[in-house]
């Protein structure tokens, strides 16, 4: 950490014009930044200059810079969301990194998250997984009673810790293999443990992720390189839950 | 349950490979308890029946009758045996070496007859189902990242063993056709007589293993399996949902302890075997 009011910085930046451009690496030197900024404040002040010396500038995802919109997020020294466990792009904080570092940052690399622009990606790969059963199917009426429905303490708080995705897709770019089973299997997981979610359960996964296989994503082979990345701490036990109501519904199906 | 849907689905193929991959354990354990048999070679009980064909050997070609000898007194007559083996190279085979454990057991599975291929059929549809996924979610993994990081560094899940999966599966088929071309067909040729008397099978295992070259490429190769094995049941258990805080621990620390021990169970014998002759 450093203990410096400023830090001078050497920035690997992977700069690629649209989704057919081959792209590269392009040197950038971000001078005098202030070790409280954050990693996509760093990038806006670098931005800046770029903008004034008439470059183009960084393309780069953000939306609430509060850590819960799942909207920033790129591949920092190799890891996603950079070295901080737990916490967003927007989250990390410039005190992290030493006067005089190199930091290489590229887009979230898989097939199924196509390059928009240097470090944009297109994630609508997710949107499709969840528009294929990631919801329930409720008729709209009267506000029903606060707990009308008796849940256990256990199985509220495993759906709320899946709910935490923010589905920023850390998980598939951290993947060796690319996979989407972290983000799918949040998002099977949040409505497999509650009672609401039953009526739909055995479509839902055969349908999300007969969609995350289809989107191209590869197969999980349980490194778990997802989990460590992951900045709301979704726990592969969400997997394991996915694997077993992927079975059942796999032998109860009567499609 | 639409089995085209489940095998060709990501969780479907992996559930599928785990199940094989379980199996294929399972005949490891049996396979290697098999194995253990040449430790009982050379046992007492092997050594006189061993010291009761080479007599048997010597009395056929010297006309003077003996008693059984021992071993010691056997070991003595060896240079004449060997003379007379050189000149007479066909009598190797008249000995009778069914006696030795390990020989008994592989008799006693040939004489199982169509049972035997039977399991041994089954035993190849398992193996080959298992590679057929590994092959399709490898491929599919490799796809899935067109474009490499410039830049990698774990964040702390992955292990050596997991990491490695894919090239200990590899090197691990790699070995298999070597170790039936070793043993099972025999195709190096290696002699079955050791001491001047056809031991069959066990023979041909104890004096391969006499080569420190052979015996270290299969000590490498066992370390290998260890290795793909500590990964493979506990990953097989999360391929299954079996993920509980409860159980975690000791899952991981079965699935090492499994692989460890199955490659130091393997690995002991051919050491064994150089050590000792």
């Amino acid at each position: 950490m450093s203990s410096e009011k400023t830090i001078n910085l050497t920035l690997k930046v992977w700069r690629q014009k649209g989704p057919t451009d081959a792209g590269k690496f392009q040197t950038i030197h971000a001078k005098d930044i202030s070790v409280d900024c954050s990693f996509l404040e760093m990038l806006d002040i670098v931005n800046d200059e770029m903008a004034r010396g008439d470059q183009d500038p960084v393309a780069f995802d953000h939306d609430c810079r509060e850590g819960i919109c799942g909207m920033c997020g790129a591949v920092v020294n190799g890891i996603a969301h950079g070295p901080q466990s737990e916490t967003t792009l927007c989250q990390l904080h410039m005190r992290k990194f030493n006067n005089g570092d190199t930091i290489y940052v590229e887009p979230f690399r898989a097939k199924a998250f196509p390059i928009v622009k240097d470090l944009v990606v297109d994630r609508s790969a997710f949107d499709r997984i969840i528009a294929k059963g990631g919801f329930i199917s409720a008729k709209t009426g009267g506000v029903p009673d606060a707990n009308a429905i008796p849940i256990s303490k256990v199985n509220s708080d495993l759906a709320m810790d899946a709910a935490g995705c923010i589905g920023c897709g850390a998980c598939v770019a951290a993947c060796p293999n690319a996979s989407a089973m972290l983000f799918t299997s949040a998002k099977v997981s949040q409505l497999a443990v509650l009672p609401q979610g039953a009526v739909e359960r055995t479509e839902r996964v055969l349908n999300m992720v007969s969609q995350m296989d289809s989107e191209q994503f590869g197969n999980c082979s349980n490194h778990y390189e997802c989990e460590a990345v992951c900045p709301k701490a979704i726990k592969v036990e969400n997997i394991a839950r996915m694997n077993r109501e992927y079975l059942r519904a796999s032998v109860v199906s009567r499609d | 349950m639409s089995l085209t849907r489940f095998t060709t689905s990501s969780i479907g193929r992996k559930q599928t490979m785990a199940i094989t991959g379980l199996l294929l354990v399972g005949f490891l354990v049996s396979h290697l308890l098999g194995n253990f048999l040449i430790f009982a070679g050379y046992g007492d009980k092997y050594k006189h029946e061993q010291a009761k064909g080479l007599q048997q050997l010597l009395n056929k070609h010297s006309n003077a009758k003996q008693n059984v000898p021992t071993v010691n007194e056997s070991k003595k007559n060896l240079a004449k045996i060997n003379a007379l083996l050189k000149s007479n190279p066909n009598l190797i085979e008249s000995t009778d070496n069914s006696n030795i454990p390990l020989n008994t057991y592989a008799l006693k599975l040939k004489e199982l007859g169509p049972l035997l291929w039977i399991a041994r059929l089954g035993l190849i549809v398992i193996f080959v189902l298992h590679m057929f996924m590994f092959m399709q979610t490898t491929l599919i993994n490799k796809a899935a990242r067109p474009i490499p990081y410039a830049t990698v560094k774990d964040a702390g899940g992955s292990t050596t063993a997991s990491k490695t999966m894919v090239y200990t599966g590899i090197i691990l088929f790699g070995y298999i056709l070597l170790h039936l071309a070793d043993f099972t067909f025999n195709l190096f040729e290696t002699t079955s007589v050791i001491d001047g008397v056809d031991e069959g099978l066990f023979g041909i295992v104890v004096n391969g293993f006499k080569n420190p070259i052979h015996t270290g490429l299969y000590v490498l190769a066992m370390f290998i399996l260890g290795l793909h094995v500590s990964h493979a049941i506990q990953s097989a258990c999360q391929t299954f949902g079996i993920n509980h805080p409860k159980y975690n621990l000791l899952i991981k620390n079965s699935s090492n302890g499994i692989g460890i021990a199955l490659a130091l169970g393997y690995m002991s014998i051919p050491i064994f075997v150089l050590i000792k002759l």
